[in-house]
This record gives structure tokens, sequence and C-alpha cells, in this order.
């Protein structure tokens, strides 16, 4: 028996974990609270597991690779390699990451300019003056829009909270 | 009533009052184009600035402000695929793979002169409509709602295009999602984890940009393209998206009237708007299983047009009884307060005029809009043809700022990154991510209708009239599409 386990499959198993769970973590609570998630907990989770079973199914008696399926929803590049997609993947949300970490840690106001900065020169590749330029630009558009304008309320990062505790 | 259209007329055509509403467009235009933000921002922000102002010229100001956001969405919308308001997450779907095919300047062509006329439709159905739809609206309760909510659900059936079932579960898991936070009924906690974030549940703005936003940007920064994949000089232009709006004319009409129906029902959202006229466009449309979602110009026709025209709609309950449908509106009431003006019954007697100069507002800063916004086309279609790696850093900011200002939280950025990673695996791994919206979307307002519905009404709502008519529709559009979709998918094993 040739079974060609796809990679897609997980997430459909991820889809039933998920089903699963909203199932048993709703099951004590009040009947009022609990029965619209009961019922769409049970229906995804049944579907789940026909989807699952299907896929598997497939994996063990399909003769030909799967044709791309027409979701309804926006396309892919599929010429592209799995392992060129993860990588490229991996290193798009190592930026986020950073991003985000550098948010918590620093605040927006230090983040922004050193995030803009750093993607246009490192990974764009980009030449000094149109980093320079492009990060100045972005940051007054910030600034003004969002401080300025809008007030809006920033939270304390947290370089500020461990240096205000250390006085 | 003719008179009061004069008079309506009169009252704005004044330099003060014109350079007033002009301001108001000029803003919800810049703020329709910044993701995240849209009318209300706006709103809040000019709201304390029309104390002492002349009545009209504040009327005027708000009205455009509040109109006009959804023609500029459309620009994130079709370079980043970034929705700009939450009326334009469906425009996303064609608009986008618009933009990658070289026709940006097509789709922003289309996208403007629909909302142009979209717009202007909905103030003419409002001037006609508010005295003729009153008894209609008012009969609209609880069991009505709920079944439109769940017509708006059935949209899941023809988003999946064909992947029904996957459809259905990510269908199922919006709605699962939807109700994290306080349960209405029993006011208990719903999977919030001991956070206080969570007890008002996920903000809709994180959850569209972390759907979309983040998958497409790192699906293009992945395949290291311009958003166009096709040289600048094969960029067809403003002029053909126009024409095919003149094409399309009846789908557009179609969408305006769908538009302005679902902004009049108060509370079913109008970040539904632009989904329901998606799929009643793929449903209805020659071909359109085949060409929706890659670039079909009918897919961004549709709801450009009709969450214009919603806007119309929408102004129906504010004005004619007072009952505000969305936050917007419910702002814009408390703006007519100040000046003086109490909406309901009374308004539609004592001071038509002032309807009337709403509805020419409407339709006269729609105009504007498309006027300023053809302006900026081609500029703006440019910029599809930049490498992706300068634009992303840049698009990232904006996304991260906007889903900040939700509720200005740290776990705001949490849950965009969360809801981003989900809706990038979905589109890797096949699953379409639009029936999840649409779950979230609908979700808490099926709960909520279904529990006043039984509690009011026990079995005998099911027995309504109207929510018989709507369950029938409901039926007959579900069965058609299936059988549709079962056609095409037929037809393209045969190829």
């Amino acid at each position: 028996m040739n079974m060609r386990f796809e990679a897609k499959t997980l997430f459909t198993l991820f889809m039933l974990v998920v089903s699963a769970y909203t199932v048993v973590s709703a099951w004590d609570w009040p009947l009022g609270t609990r029965l619209f998630p009961l019922i769409m907990g049970f229906t995804a989770l049944i579907l789940s597991l026909c989807q699952l079973s299907w896929e598997l199914y497939r994996s063990v008696h399909a003769k030909s690779p799967e044709k791309r399926e027409e979701t309804g929803d926006l396309q892919i590049d599929w010429r592209m390699g799995s392992r060129a997609v993860a990588l490229r993947a991996g290193n798009f949300f190592a930026w986020l990451f950073g991003f985000f970490f550098c948010i918590w840690i620093f605040g927006f106001f230090v983040a922004v300019p050193l995030y803009s900065f750093l993607y246009l020169k490192l990974q764009a590749k980009e030449g000094w003056w149109l980093s320079l330029a492009l990060t100045v630009g972005v940051f007054l558009f910030f600034v003004g829009l969002f401080d300025k304008i809008l007030h809006l309320h920033w939270f304390s990062p947290l370089i500020a909270e461990l240096l205000t505790s250390n006085k | 009533m003719f008179e009061a259209m004069i008079d309506g007329f009169t009252m704005l055509m004044n330099a003060e009052r014109m350079f007033f509403l002009t301001i108001g467009v000029f803003i919800g235009m810049a703020l329709g184009a910044i993701p995240g933000l849209g009318g209300v921002v706006g709103l809040a922000i000019l709201l304390p600035f029309t104390f002492g102002m002349d009545k009209t010229a504040a009327i005027a100001m708000l009205i455009a402000l509040t109109s006009v956001p959804t023609t500029s969405d459309t620009i994130p919308a079709v370079l980043f695929a970034v929705p700009g308001t939450v009326g334009s997450q469906a425009t996303i779907l064609d608009g986008h793979p618009m933009a990658r095919k070289g026709e940006a300047g097509r789709a922003f062509g289309a996208a403007y002169l629909t909302s142009m006329l979209g717009g202007v439709i909905g103030a003419i159905l409002l001037g006609l409509a508010i005295p003729v739809l009153k008894p209609l609206v008012l009969y609209f309760a609880a069991p009505e709602l709920f079944a439109l909510g769940v017509m708006g659900i059935s949209m899941v059936a023809i988003l999946s295009g064909s992947v029904p079932l996957k459809g259905i579960i990510a269908g199922c898991f919006g709605l699962i999602l939807s109700m994290i936070g306080t349960d209405m009924q029993e006011g208990m906690l719903r999977w919030t984890f001991d956070t206080i974030y969570l007890t008002d549940g996920l903000s809709l703005i994180v959850v569209s940009l972390g759907l979309f936003a983040i998958p497409e940007i790192a699906d293009m920064v992945i395949e290291g393209s311009k958003i166009s994949a096709v040289p600048k000089a094969a960029m067809k232009g403003v002029g053909q998206g126009m024409r095919d709006v003149f094409t399309h004319w009846w789908l557009m009409l179609r969408c305006s009237f769908l538009g302005v129906w679902i902004g009049i029902i108060p509370g079913l959202g109008s970040a539904v708007v632009d989904w329901i006229a998606y799929g009643h466009a793929k449903q209805t449309c020659k071909g359109a299983s085949q060409t929706f979602g890659k670039g079909d110009v009918r897919g961004v026709i549709a709801p450009e047009s009709a969450n214009n025209a919603k806007q119309g709609g929408a102004l129906v309950p504010t004005l004619a009884f007072g009952v505000p449908g969305s936050a917007s509106m419910a702002l814009l009431l408390g703006a007519f307060m100040i000046q003086g003006i109490q909406p309901g019954p009374e308004m539609l007697i004592k001071n038509l005029d002032v309807v009337y100069t709403i509805v020419w507002s409407t339709a006269i800063a729609n105009i504007m809009a498309t006027g300023m916004a053809l302006l900026l086309t081609n500029p703006l279609a440019k910029i599809s043809a930049v490498r992706i790696q300068i634009l992303a850093p840049l698009v990232m900011i904006v996304v991260f700022l906007a889903a900040y200002q939700a509720t200005s939280s740290l776990a705001d950025l949490i849950s965009l990154l969360a809801v981003g990673g989900l809706g990038w695996l979905m589109k890797r791994c096949g699953w379409p991510r639009p029936p999840l919206l649409l779950g979230f979307l609908l979700g808490k307002l099926i709960e909520r209708y279904i529990f006043i519905s039984v509690k009011a009404y026990g079995t005998g709502w099911l027995f309504r009239p109207l929510v018989l008519v709507i369950f029938a529709v409901t039926i007959l559009t579900v069965g058609y599409s299936l059988v549709q979709g079962g056609k095409a998918r037929r037809l393209t094993r045969m190829r």
C-alpha cells in the first residue's frame, strides 16, 4: 500500500483538534452559553472527520497526483518548490516577529523606523538614501497621523517598565 | 416632496457649505485608503468641530465623510490585498488578481465608477424610499434578522469554490471564533483564557487584516515579485474599467439595490454587504465559477457598487426612525442632535428639506470622490510595478498600526500574527478564507437573534411570513448554487 501523506493533511488534523477542543471545553457551560458552541463544534468535528478520512483515503488510493482544487480564494503561484516556500516564509515571518518583539521591547516610536530601515537595507538591499528617505517618510506619517491627529494611546514598552522599576 | 428636494439642493449650493463638503470628501478619502480607519474614526475626530458650525455645512461635511471611504478603500484592497475598510474585503478576491495581471488601472476605473453610480443610486433610493419603507422596516424584528443572518451564512456555499466541505468547516470555525468573549445570554466568559483582552472578543479589524493582509504580503514576498507580474506597459487603463461598468450595468444596478436593502436593515452590518453582493454575482454571472477569484472585473463591480449604495440605505432607519444601524450612523445621529435636529418620523414632516440636503450631499460627495480618485488612479496603478521588497515593510507597518488602533493593546498584535499565520496556512493548504470571515462577521448576530426570537415568540417565530420567505429564498439560493457548482465541476472534468 503506497500512502502519500501530504503536509496539508496536518492542517485538516489541526481543524479536527480545534473542533474537538471546542466541544470538550464547552460541555460543562450553562445551556445558554454552550448551545451555539456545541452546535458549531459538533458540526465542524463531524465534517473535519469526513474531510480527514477523505484525504487519507485519497492518499492511499490515488494513482496520479491530485489536481489543484478551486477554492474560490486568491490564487497561488505553485511553480516554486515547497522547500523554497518554507524558507522564504520562515524569513518573512521572522521579520514580522522581530518587528513585534521590537515594538514590545522599545515601543512603536523606535520599532517603526528601526524595522523600516533594517528591512529596506538588509532584506530589500536598497541603497542608503532610499532606505533613509522611506524611513523618514514612514516615521513622519506614523507620528503625524497616529500620534498627533488620532492621539492613539501607546502602551508602555518593556524597556520603559524596566527602567522605571529600577529607579 | 419635489419642493423640499429643490430646497435641499439650494441650501447646499453655497460656497462655504460646498467647501466643508469638499473637506469631508478629502478626509473620508484619506481615511478609507488607510487600513483600519474609516468613517467612524473621521466622525469621532470631526464631531467636536461641528459645535457652532452652520447646520447645513456641518451635516454636508459629516455625510460626505461617511459616504466616501468605501470609494478609496479599494486602493489598498486592489494593490496589496489589504482591506481599507470592512466594506472592501470581497473586492480583494478579484481586484488584487487584476493588479497582479497588470490591470490595476482597469480595476480602479471599474471600482470608482461603480462606486459613484452605486452611491448616487443609494442617494436616490434614500430620497424615494423613506416614506414608502417605513412600515416594512418596522416589521423587521429579531426572527427576520436571524433569518437574514442565516441567508448571509448560506453564502459560504457559494464562496467555497469546488471545496464546499472545507468551506462549511471554515464557516463553522469563523462562527466559533466569533463566540470568543462574554456570552450575552448568561454573562459567562468563553475561551478568554483568563485575559481581559478577549472578554470583548476578537476585533473584526484584526481578523480581516490577519486573514487577508498578512498572507497576501507574505506570498508576494515569497514569490519575490512586484504586485504586477506583467510589465508596466501592459497595464490596462482606467477607460477599459469604466467601459466594463457600462457593459455590466445590470449587475451594477442589481448590486446597488442589494446594497441599499442591506443598509436599510439595522444591525445586519455593513461588513457583510460586499460578501453578499460578491456571492450574488458569483452565482448569477455567466461563467463566474471559472473566472471569479482570478481577476474578473465583475467581481470588483459587484461589491463596490453595493458598499457605496449601502450608505443611502443605512440612512433610512437613522433618519426616519432615529434607529442607527451601525457605529458610524450612531455618531451621525449624535451630530444631528448637536445641530438641534431630532431624527425620527417628525423629521420627515418638519425637516424634509434637511433630509434632502443629506440626499444631495451623499450624491455630490460620491461624484466628487470619484473625480478625485480618478485623478489618482494612474499614479496609484504605477505602485503595482514597484518591487514588493520595498513596499512590504511600509505596508506591514501600516497593517500593524491599523490592528493596534483596534483596542490600543499589544494583544491586538499577537492576535494579528496568530490570525495571519492561520490565514497563510489556510491559503497554502487549499482552505477558502472568505467563509471563515463570513462566519466571524455573522456569528454574534445569529446567536443573539435566535435567542431573542425563541424567548419572545417561542416556536412561533418560525412561522412569521417574512421569515418563511427569507428561508425559502435561502434554500433556493443554496440549491441553485450547488446545482450550478456541480455542473461547473463536471464541465471542468470533461475538459
